[in-house]
């Protein structure tokens, strides 16, 4: 029995953990970046990304409201749809964002362009801020009908090993994300730059697979090839690192011909923020 | 721009599917109970729409989950939804419940 109960409150905690890495990831990028900033833009900064991830939770409560009533809003193809506009904005957002840093880091060493640096900053708050709120609602809203159904399904003194695990889970996220701060404060400011557009490249990449297999998934695109090859020997996509490495950067050891080229597109539009500035057109 | 283009895609894709999505495909069912999946060996049509109805009659939550498949769905419990397959190629396509990551996965045969 309590054995039982310790792997039912291990596997509760990695769940919430496992959901809201993502979400926490971004939001740590998205606020350490802005923290290096001057003392007025970092108080503003904050309070987009705040105000991001208060309207993400929000969302997310309402998605999983909908979804668990057991309501036919979002049954068959409704919640493919939503979830892919939702994963193609956040990597929109993401690679714009990358964009942004890359300009931001060419400004600082030029030192001439900042009146059009303060512009392109004021004009990016709200990007900021619907990254975080996507990041969030993104997975947001499973974390939520798990723990909740988990509540739901204990009784007594038992919701309360779900609540502790569930807390578990999410101070282990938190540690994640504490980590990657106290990282950050202590790498360089190129480094730290670096750190951040290498993750929004990768997790954008997860992103771009999402918004390619829900599109082939509601039959709007084809696959255009049955899969190339398989490299399930070597890395499964379903299970363990794999499948880790799946969910976070859109790895597939099954690809067909489309997903490939997607993939592959996403990378060029990526790989163009390094390309040596044209003139005085910054890509964007 | 990318804004504009993504809401006409959309609004095309919302035109186009529901009356696409009309019409008697086949159902096929799937119970959820806790980790269990029943069948855990499921026979779908190869090559034809068809909606799987997923079930949660146990008392924890489920997802449905599958790479090969391009699906997942979550499950409060107690909850029923379905998921539209539009053409599966013969084959099988394995899926698990990622919130039962301890129990053994299942699989989906298409003919």
């Amino acid at each position: 029995m309590s054995a039982n109960l310790y792997l039912q409150s291990f596997e509760i905690a990695s769940v919430v953990w496992r959901e809201t890495f993502e979400a926490l990831l971004v939001v740590g990028i998205l606020l350490t970046w802005s923290l290096r900033e001057g003392p007025s833009a970092q108080r503003t900064a904050v309070g987009w990304i705040a105000a991001g991830v208060a309207s993400g939770i929000l969302f997310a409560g309402a998605l999983a409201l909908i979804m668990s009533r057991a309501s036919a809003l979002l049954d068959g193809d409704a919640e493919e749809i939503l979830q892919m506009i939702m994963a193609s904005l956040a990597s929109v957002l993401m690679l714009r964002m990358v964009f942004w840093m890359r300009r931001m880091e060419q400004g600082d060493s030029g030192g001439l362009r900042n009146e059009a640096l303060g512009h392109v900053r004021a004009g990016n708050w709200l990007g900021l801020a619907c990254l975080a709120a996507l990041a969030v609602a993104r997975e947001g809203a499973e974390t939520v009908i798990f723990l909740y159904g988990m509540l739901s399904a204990s009784e007594g003194w038992q919701s309360g090993i779900v609540v502790v695990s569930g807390a578990i889970g999410l101070v282990l996220a938190v540690g994640t994300f504490w980590a990657f701060r106290t990282g950050a404060a202590m790498a360089s400011k190129k480094v730290l730059s670096r750190i951040s557009q290498a993750l929004l490249i990768i997790l954008g990449s997860g992103l771009a697979m999402t918004v390619i297999d829900k599109s082939i998934s509601l039959g709007i695109l084809t696959p255009l090839t049955a899969p190339l090859w398989d490299l399930s020997w070597l890395l499964d996509d379903g299970r363990g690192a794999g499948a880790f490495l799946a969910g976070l950067a859109g790895y597939r050891a099954r690809p067909e011909l489309l997903p490939l080229l997607g993939i592959g597109a996403y990378w060029l539009t990526a790989s163009l923020a390094y390309m040596p500035p044209l003139g005085e057109k910054a890509p964007a | 721009m990318w804004l504009r283009t993504l809401v006409s895609g959309l609004s095309v894709c919302l035109a186009v599917t529901p009356a696409v999505a009309q019409g008697d495909d086949p159902v096929i069912q799937i119970h959820f109970s806790n980790g269990m999946i029943s069948p855990s060996v499921i026979e779908v049509p190869a090559n034809t729409r068809f909606k799987l109805e997923l079930h949660n009659d146990g008392s924890t939550p489920v997802e449905f989950e599958s790479i090969p498949l391009r699906k997942e769905k979550v499950l409060a419990p107690g909850a029923s939804s379905f998921l539209v397959f539009r053409s599966l190629d013969v084959g099988t396509y394995a899926f698990f419940d990622d919130f039962h990551l301890d129990m053994p996965p299942a699989s989906m045969v298409a003919k």
